[in-house]
C-alpha cells in the first residue's frame, strides 16, 4: 500500500470517528454551548396571596428587566431546550421575593427566565438548567 | 499553438462545468440561512441570484447538522450501514462469480452468463416487485439486510470482472495446478492480484451506486429511521436549502476518499492484461 493510499484511509477513519463521537454527544455539546437558565412557572395571584384575580402573577424579582419585560421560554417537544419571547409586563406591587405583574400574554403554563449563564437573544435557544 | 490553447480553454470549461455543483454546494453550505433564502427562492427552489462566494462565509450550517440536527447525523450512519457491506458483499461475489465464469469449465456456462448480461440490461425498478416479494417471505422488510442481500448479487459486477480475468492466460493457472494449487488458492494467489484494477474499478461504482440509492430504501424501509441520507436529503424541506448543503458536503466525504484511494488504479482496470 502506498504512503498516500495510508494517508487516505487515515483521513477516512478520522472522519468517521469524529462522525461517531458527534452523533453520540452532539445534544450534549449543543447543550453545553447554550445558554443556561432557570425558569419558574408564574404563580397565578396577587401580592397578598388572594389567587380569584385574573391575569394578576407573582414572578421573581430576578425576572423582570429595567425595560419593564420578562423573558418566557417555549420548550420544544420532550426536550430541555427552548426559544426565548419577550413579554412586556404591567408591575402592580411588590414584595422581597416577587413582584406582582398583570399581562394578556402570561399564563401559568409558561416558564419565565430568571436567571442565565450568560447573555441570550429573543428569539434565540437556551437550555432549561432548572425549573423551579 | 492556437490548437493547444483552445485545447486547454475546452478542457477548462468541461472541467468548471463538473466542479460546478461541488464548488456549489460547498459555497452554499458555508452560507447564512438568510444568504441561502436570498439566493434560492423558497417558493420554487430557482435561483433569484447567482453566488459562488458568501456575503460572510459561516459554519452555521454544519452547527445545525453536527449539534443541532443529529437525525442527519444517525442517517449517515444509516447510509455507512446499508452501503460498506453491500459494497464488500458485492465485490466478493462477483470476484468469486467472475472467476467461474471466465476460467472454470462446467454445463451451460456461457448460457447463464448469457442471463446474467440480461439482468444487466433490466432497469432496476423491473427487480424491485420481485425482490421485494422475496424479501417479504423471507421476513426481511424493513431491514438493513433487504438492502444489502440483493445489492451483494450484481449482474454488472460480475461482468466487469469477468472481462478482468478472461484475459489472464490459462498457463498462468495451469502452472499454478500443476504445483498443487486449488481452485481457491488459484483464485487468491493467482487471479486477485492480476485483477486489483477491475477490483477498485467495481469497489467505486457499487459504493457510489449504494451510497446514493434511493429506490431500494424507499421501497423496502418501512421505519423512516432507517432511511439513509440518501433518501432524507431529498425529503430536507424547503427552508433548509442550507442543511441540504452541508448534509451534502458531509455526504461527499467518504466517496471522495475512496476515489482518491484507487485513483491511480480505477483508470486502467484491465491494465495488467493490456499490456
Amino acid at each position: 500500500m502506498k504512503k498516500y493510499q495510508k494517508n487516505i484511509i487515515i483521513i477516512g477513519v478520522v472522519f468517521l470517528v469524529i462522525v461517531g463521537l458527534l452523533t453520540y454527544f452532539s445534544s450534549t455539546i449543543d447543550r453545553m454551548l447554550l445558554p443556561q437558565v432557570k425558569v419558574s412557572e408564574p404563580v397565578l395571584s396577587d401580592i397578598e396571596g388572594n389567587t380569584y384575580f385574573i391575569n394578576k402573577y407573582l414572578i421573581p424579582k430576578t425576572a423582570l428587566t429595567e425595560d419593564g419585560t420578562v423573558y418566557v421560554v417555549y420548550k420544544d417537544d420532550f426536550s430541555d431546550v427552548g426559544t426565548v419571547d419577550e413579554i412586556s409586563v404591567q408591575v402592580n406591587a411588590e414584595d422581597d421575593i416577587y413582584y406582582e405583574i398583570q399581562s394578556d400574554h402570561i399564563n401559568i403554563s409558561q416558564s419565565v427566565i430568571y436567571a442565565a449563564s450568560k447573555e441570550f437573544e429573543v428569539g434565540g435557544r437556551v437550555y432549561i438548567a432548572e425549573e423551579a | 499553438m492556437v490548437k493547444k490553447v483552445l485545447k486547454y480553454i475546452l478542457l477548462a470549461l468541461i472541467t468548471a462545468v463538473f466542479l460546478f455543483p461541488l464548488l456549489y454546494v460547498i459555497a452554499g453550505s458555508l452560507m447564512s440561512p438568510s444568504e441561502i433564502g436570498a439566493v434560492l427562492s423558497p417558493a420554487d427552489g430557482k435561483f433569484s441570484q447567482f453566488k459562488l462566494v458568501p456575503d460572510f462565509a459561516t459554519l452555521e450550517q454544519y452547527y445545525q447538522v453536527f449539534f443541532r440536527r443529529p437525525e442527519y447525523l444517525l442517517r449517515f450512519w444509516n447510509s455507512v450501514i446499508v452501503t460498506f457491506p453491500t459494497v464488500i458483499a458485492q465485490v466478493a461475489v462477483s470476484s468469486l462469480a467472475a472467476f467461474a465464469f471466465a476460467k472454470l469449465k462446467f454445463p451451460f456456462r456461457d448460457k447463464l452468463f448469457f442471463v446474467y448480461i440480461i439482468l444487466l440490461i433490466l432497469p432496476l425498478q423491473v427487480t424491485l416487485v420481485p425482490n421485494y416479494i422475496v424479501l417479504e417471505n423471507l421476513h426481511l422488510l424493513n431491514t438493513f439486510l433487504s438492502v444489502i442481500l440483493p445489492g451483494a448479487f450484481s449482474a454488472f459486477g460480475i461482468c466487469l470482472l469477468r472481462q478482468s480475468i478472461i484475459y489472464i492466460p490459462d498457463s498462468s493457472i495451469e502452472a499454478a495446478r500443476i504445483d498443487g494449487a486449488g481452485y481457491l488458492k488459484i483464485f487468491f494467489r493467482v487471479i486477485l492480484p492480476q485483477i486489483k484494477g477491475g477490483l477498485i474499478t467495481l469497489t467505486l461504482l457499487s459504493f457510489i451506486d449504494c451510497w446514493n440509492a434511493v429506490e431500494q430504501p424507499l421501497i423496502y424501509f418501512s421505519d423512516t429511521a432507517k432511511y439513509p441520507l440518501s433518501v432524507v436529503m431529498a425529503d430536507i424541506g424547503d427552508s433548509d436549502f442550507g442543511i441540504v448543503f452541508a448534509c451534502a458536503a458531509m455526504f461527499m466525504v467518504i466517496p471522495m476518499l475512496i476515489y482518491l484511494y484507487g485513483s491511480k488504479d480505477i483508470d486502467s482496470p484491465f491494465e495488467s492484461t493490456d499490456k
